[in-house]
């Protein structure tokens, strides 16, 4: 594996830094509990970033570099189902994309917005395009748009054939976990700015070690994630992708705890832009079984035993 | 100490397994942490705040496999019959402390990773 970025993928990022720069500030803080961004949709899609993923000179590990670069950004686009599923799993649909597990009557994440819906479900994968009205919008604690199906049955629902549908576990175990990381790596530097320009008991707080050991613990838990991430990427292997996401998921619960409680009271408010990190990893937490379901599948594939997690039946 | 488990036909248990996953989950981040930091010396740059990094993970992994021995394997602990259990478990209990108390790798990353101000002294 190789650390850093060369050639077509060092370009790549370059543009992607200079695509999040220019909507670093655009978490539009209006009080609302999500902030989904139009305008880095349009962004991505008329830069045909999408289509990285498929590129031979960039691959996967140049969508996955977008996502965890993306998701540090307060405001949200649909980014690792484009990112990764779609150009992969069903190429021929159009996106915004929003992918449900097992139960095609859960609220799921940008269905408000989605374009085609992919169900995984009894062993199958498949697609269906939305038309205006298949979709209601729900109100929801989690900082993403939220939908749900309002008669699944009567989609025009199309099988994705086996080849493809089997490569779906491992990319959206990629996808979650870039998201997870990407999202607290945004959270993390959020925090440490306030603890640096807040002050109390005469220093600021971020002076104060209590704090300092946490936020450096929870720095080196989400460094270690984001080169999980980034091998899993590279490699390809289902272990290293059951591995990322098992190491992202574990880590959410301790370190968004953390974050907000140092930011205070503030840190329970929706002023403050934290919530539309925190409260996309909290859904993401419980994709694919959570934590200790992934870390089983993680060991299923390391020592060999059938596996038994959330998405392994659809593996070949 | 998987092998010991399933030796005694008990790594069906979804919660060793689970744990078990956790900890191998541990370790590859910190083994790449670890490659990280060389890489950085390799290049010709010094390792840095990576090391910290890295030697914050190393000392996390190490607990993790070390807990996991102890919870299910408290009988490999007694006795020469597991040797390298013991050696790990000896190992692991230090990993916080040689080469630089972990509390002082925390300290570094805040300082050098998160630029957070140093503390005052009065």
């Amino acid at each position: 594996m190789n650390f850093e970025a060369e050639g077509a993928l060092a370009t790549f990022q370059t543009f992607i830094d200079k695509l999040a720069g220019r909507h670093r500030d655009s978490w539009a803080g209006d009080g609302g509990r999500c902030a989904y961004s139009p305008s880095l949709d349009r962004d991505l899609e008329e830069g045909g970033y999408f289509a990285a993923a498929t590129e031979a000179e960039l691959g996967l590990p140049a969508a996955v570099a977008m996502v965890l670069e993306l998701s540090r950004l307060p405001a949200c686009a649909e980014l690792a189902a484009s990112a990764l599923v779609g150009p992969i799993v069903c190429p021929e649909m159009p996106r915004p994309l929003a992918v449900v597990w097992n139960d095609r009557r859960r609220p799921v994440r940008f269905l408000p917005m989605a374009r085609t819906v992919l169900a995984a479900d009894d062993g199958h994968v498949t697609v269906a395009r939305l038309q205006a009205g298949d979709v209601e919008p729900a109100e929801s604690l989690f900082a993403y748009p939220m939908g749900l199906l309002r008669h699944p049955d009567a989609l025009p629902w199309q099988r994705v054939e086996a080849a493809r549908r089997n490569r779906l576990p491992d990319l959206w175990r990629l996808g979650v976990a870039a998201e997870i990381t990407g999202s607290l790596l945004g959270a993390l530097a959020c925090v440490a700015d306030h603890v640096t320009q807040r002050r109390q008991f005469g220093r600021a707080l971020g002076a104060f070690q209590g704090i300092q050991h946490r936020l450096a613990s929870a720095a080196s838990l989400i460094e270690g994630s984001r080169w999980l991430v980034l091998k899993a990427a590279t490699t390809g292997a289902p272990i290293d992708a059951a591995a990322a996401i098992a190491s992202a998921q574990a880590m959410a619960r301790t370190i968004v705890y953390d974050l907000h409680q140092f930011l205070g009271a503030m840190g329970l408010t929706l002023e403050h832009p934290l919530h539309r990190w925190t409260y996309r990893v909290k859904l993401l937490r419980s994709e694919l079984g959570g934590a200790e379901r992934n870390a089983q599948a993680l060991a299923d594939l390391a020592w060999g035993l059938a596996p038994t997690a959330a998405g392994s039946e659809l593996a070949p | 100490m998987v092998d010991a488990l399933r030796g005694q036909g008990r790594f069906h248990d979804p919660v060793a397994r689970g744990r078990a996953g956790q900890a191998l989950a541990a370790c590859e981040a910190a083994r790449l942490l670890v490659y990280r930091a060389v890489d950085r010396r390799a290049r010709g740059s010094t390792a840095g705040v990576d090391a910290s990094l890295a030697r914050t993970a190393v000392v996390s992994a190490e607990h993790a496999v070390a807990d996991f021995a102890v919870d299910f394997l408290p009988d490999t602990l007694t006795g020469t019959a597991f040797a390298l259990h013991l050696a790990h478990h000896e190992r692991a209990i230090a990993s916080g402390i040689a080469s630089g108390a972990a509390e002082i790798q925390l300290n570094l990353i805040a300082r050098d990773h998160l630029q957070l101000p140093r503390e005052a002294h009065s």
